[in-house]
């Protein structure tokens, strides 16, 4: 059955496979596709120390459960499941799980294709990224805005 | 009629708070909700025809300007996701 949420601590990725083939392969599933997205310990020459992952919650979870239920419906898929994290996460943390189960390989890649980038434009999901030279917020797909203040800064109140 | 507003990401930032609750008339539209907050904050609009795209969700969903609003509805103004 399909799942979609926003999680805190990070999946048991063998429990995360073991289950899905467990609920699939009597269904007629043979593949899966797993994506795990992690922090990058460098960006642009960079080094980063952490990434803040703020999402509008309840619609974010909302909206994972919703991507995850369309493209199970797609001929041949037997399971999808997203979870995407939140918090302050280090280089290396794991971040975002797509996993996608079907009949065939092709299928499985091609869905968990589709799926992730419903994910990353749709999900209502923003990351600020603190590294040695400063703050950056992330916009959209990887584009970095350096942060000028915060909101109840002393030149702010 | 009062609609909360949430900013999200570098839009918190430039706004300078969070949340704010706004009183509109009945039957004012998204489109009335967004030139009242550009109006209390210029910048927003501003950094909306510059750098960042603003996009409005009401009540979670993704809006459309002709969107009337109601009593209580909440609408977060956000940038282009980043999840990921």
């Amino acid at each position: 059955m399909a799942d979609g949420r926003i999680i805190e601590k990070p999946l048991d990725l063998n429990e995360l496979v073991a289950s899905i083939i467990e609920d699939t392969a009597e269904k007629g599933a043979g593949a899966l596709v797993l994506f795990v997205g992690y922090v990058k310990g460098r960006v642009d020459d960079s080094e980063v120390s952490e990434l803040d992952y703020e999402a509008y919650e309840p619609h974010a979870s909302r909206m994972l459960k919703e991507i995850a239920e369309k493209y199970e419906r797609r001929e041949g898929v037997l399971n999808v499941r997203i979870y995407h994290r939140v918090g302050n996460l280090k280089p290396g943390e794991t971040t975002l799980y797509v996993a996608v189960s079907a009949k065939s390989r092709h299928q499985a890649f091609q869905v968990a294709k589709e799926a992730l980038e419903e994910v990353k434009h749709r999900v209502p999901i923003f990351k600020l990224e603190k590294r040695e030279d400063g703050e950056y917020w992330v916009i959209g797909n990887g584009r970095r805005i350096k942060r000028r203040k915060a909101p109840g800064s002393p030149e702010q109140s | 009629m009062k609609i909360k507003v949430r900013f999200f990401s570098i839009l918190k930032d430039v706004a300078g708070r969070e949340s704010i609750e706004l009183e509109l008339p009945e039957g004012a539209k998204l489109r009335d909700l967004l030139e009242k907050i550009y109006s209390l904050y210029p910048d927003l609009e501003k950094i909306s025809g510059e750098e960042v795209g603003v996009i409005a969700l009401l009540n979670g969903s993704y809006g459309k300007l002709d969107n009337e609003l109601r009593d209580g509805d909440e609408v977060a103004l956000i940038p282009p996701a980043s999840g990921g």
